[in-house]
């Protein structure tokens, strides 16, 4: 199983420093990748709730200080030989897709193939809105899809290359670069619900739910599998990654319950990446709380590296 | 006097190679600037007439490989140091402004404040429609007016900004992180129309015209302070920058050069940039004929970085 981490590229730990810090320890401790996430713009206020899984109350200042998700990454792949670089997740509908194809392309080249793309459909209307994405919105799946298609689309065809959806069409074009591995980058899904589920099956080339508890998991597998036979896909087809939270040695332990939670015991950790690997995950994500210093998320992610994966690779 | 080379992130010879070894050797030999052009996706065909060069100068063969700007920026700030990082240019209203202005925040603070914006407000209506910014193409100028604006307030307004412009509708948002440099990164302004210098002298930091003569120079110059009297700003206000050609040794050294094509002896390049220095540039762009060989552009930057430039420093 392959172990990544995420560089906190929000709240108020991000800085010039943290990000290059946290991204030059992740190759010398022997992580498999590093994550951004994403958002570009907080609205001050929103008249709809979170969606669910994002409990508490709305608060900008929770979220105003994120870095741009695709700039994090680009810089990150000019300071780093081997780490493979990966967002967790881009909104999709809330850029256009022929610039974001193109600026992905781009960074998977120049950095010899080592992005991976996840995806999710976003739940902020008055952001798409501040991007004047705002009529994506209310289609945003839909638009998710066709995005998809449309990436793959300019990546693979030689020579001219045009697009005709529902939501978004181009005259014909020339696109190049191509994304230094053929077809392009691996596209993960994001999301626990019934439609990312469909959507990894249709066009992922993983299925990334996030925080999932390991019975959740195997209840999603299952409908993943259904659902690669209805696109005439195989279960080897989509792999499935996942996103836990480590703590630093002495705090969390509260929490450390639950599947997704690291923290305290090493042996305890280590015995529930198994249980995840066993259920089919086979890339695991590690992020730290959010407002976690720096000086602890590298603890965590030491605790992470030094302890529990070794005991991991043991077994 | 500062110099800067273009990493030819376009046409054939654009790869992840020589765009990392160009970036690599201007920070060795010297060099103050590294900077990439901006086009997206090239249009089949194209009817709109490109002002930088004769008819039919811009075509899909020559263009096609168009690396995107802000990824190679991005990547580059990544194993650099000290170079700084500019566009030369980005054309503005074919992206989403708050995007544009969260990317160069983020871009600024992660290479220590080293970044350049150069704008310009494009000219090809194909690419616009491709992008989806067809709405953007007529109101361009105004569009590029409106963006600079946003961008200032972002960059400098602690709290929620907004805007409700005739091309741009912003509802209150908030946008950390600010860029490294207390009241944003500097805008330079592309295109030697009237028009592009007055949004020069009302909005600007910099201005970059591109391949123009000594006396064009100079007349422009003079509108551009005359400008910067009428919008009540001091005359050092603005940066003056200049793109300039280096053909590689064996092109072009017959004589029948153009004042801003730099070739063969190099006291006679020295001087023709010393006239240019005399009617105001600061800043000289030095680019390589498109399709110029990596090893080609490689050795028409160390040309200039070794013969033509210490005989300007001891003028």
């Amino acid at each position: 199983m392959k172990l990544g981490i995420h560089l906190g590229n929000n709240g108020a730990s991000a800085s010039a420093e943290s990000l290059p810090l946290l991204a030059a320890r992740a190759e010398e401790l022997g992580f498999d990748s590093v994550w951004t996430s994403d958002h570009v713009v907080i609205p001050s206020s929103i008249a709809g709730e979170q969606p669910a899984g994002r409990p508490g109350v709305y608060d900008p200042a929770d979220l105003e200080n994120y870095w741009e998700a695709f700039s994090v990454l680009a810089f990150v792949a000019g300071m780093t030989t081997r780490v493979q670089l990966g967002v967790t997740v881009i909104v999709v509908p809330q850029r256009e897709p022929l610039l974001f194809a193109k600026q992905w392309a781009t960074l998977d080249q120049l950095s010899g193939g080592r992005t991976i793309l996840g995806v999710g459909v976003g739940w902020n209307r008055e952001e798409f809105e501040s991007l004047g994405a705002g009529d994506k919105f209310d289609r945003r799946g839909a638009a998710t899809d066709e995005a998809i298609r449309l990436w793959r689309t300019v990546w693979q065809t030689e020579g001219d290359v045009s697009f005709s959806g529902d939501v978004y069409r181009f005259n014909p074009i020339r696109f190049l670069p191509k994304p230094a591995r053929p077809g392009g980058p691996p596209i993960w899904v994001g999301g626990s619900a019934r439609p990312s589920i469909r959507r990894a099956a249709q066009y992922g080339d993983n299925w990334h739910p996030i925080r999932a508890s390991i019975d959740d998991l195997k209840v999603g597998r299952a409908q993943l599998d259904e659902q690669l036979a209805r696109f005439g896909r195989k279960p080897e087809d989509v792999t499935v990654s996942m996103t836990v939270t480590a703590f630093p040695p002495g705090q969390g332990t509260n929490g450390s319950s639950r599947d997704y939670v690291l923290a305290g015991d090493p042996v305890a950790s280590a015995e529930k990446l198994r249980r995840y690997a066993e259920a089919g995950v086979d890339h695991l994500v590690v992020n730290c709380a959010r407002g976690t210093p720096v000086s602890e998320m590298l603890a965590a992610y030491e605790f992470v590296a030094k302890e529990v994966r070794p005991r991991v690779d043991a077994s | 006097m500062k110099i800067g080379i273009h990493l030819g992130n376009n046409g054939a010879s654009a790869t992840a190679e020589s765009i990392a070894t160009l970036a690599a050797r201007a920070e060795e030999l010297g060099f103050d600037s590294v900077w990439v052009s901006d086009h997206i996706a090239i249009p089949t065909r194209i009817e709109s007439q490109y002002p930088y060069g004769p008819p039919g100068s811009f075509t899909p063969e020559h263009t096609q490989n168009f690396w995107e700007a802000f990824a190679v920026l991005a990547f580059v700030a990544g194993m650099t140091k000290r170079v700084e990082l500019g566009t030369s240019v980005i054309v503005l209203p074919q992206r989403p402004p708050l995007l544009i202005a969260k990317q160069w925040a983020t871009l600024d603070q992660l290479s220590g404040g080293r970044a350049i914006l150069g704008v310009g407000a494009g000219w090809m209506r194909e690419e616009f429609e491709a992008l989806g910014f067809s709405h953007t193409f007529d109101p361009r100028g105004k569009a590029t007016d409106e963006a600079i604006n946003l961008f200032r307030a972002a960059w400098t307004t602690d709290g929620p900004i907004e805007a409700h412009g005739e091309v741009y509708d912003v509802n209150p948002v908030l946008m950390w992180p600010k860029p490294a440099r207390p009241g944003g990164l500097p805008i330079w302004i592309g295109g030697h129309g009237k028009r592009s210098i007055r949004r020069a002298a009302e909005l600007g930091d910099g201005w970059q015209p591109l391949r123009i003569g000594v006396e064009e120079l100079s007349e422009l110059i003079r509108y551009l302070r005359e400008q910067l009297n009428r919008y009540r700003r001091s005359q050092d206000a603005v940066t003056i920058s200049l793109g300039v050609t280096a053909l590689p040794p064996g092109n072009g050294s017959g004589g029948a050069t153009q004042e801003w094509e730099l070739a063969g002896d190099p006291d006679e390049s020295a001087e023709k940039l010393k006239r240019y220095a005399a009617a105001g540039a600061e800043h000289f762009v030095v680019n390589c004929p498109r399709g110029t060989s990596m090893a080609g552009m490689i050795e028409a930057y160390e040309s200039v970085a070794r013969e033509v430039r210490p005989r300007l420093d001891g003028s």
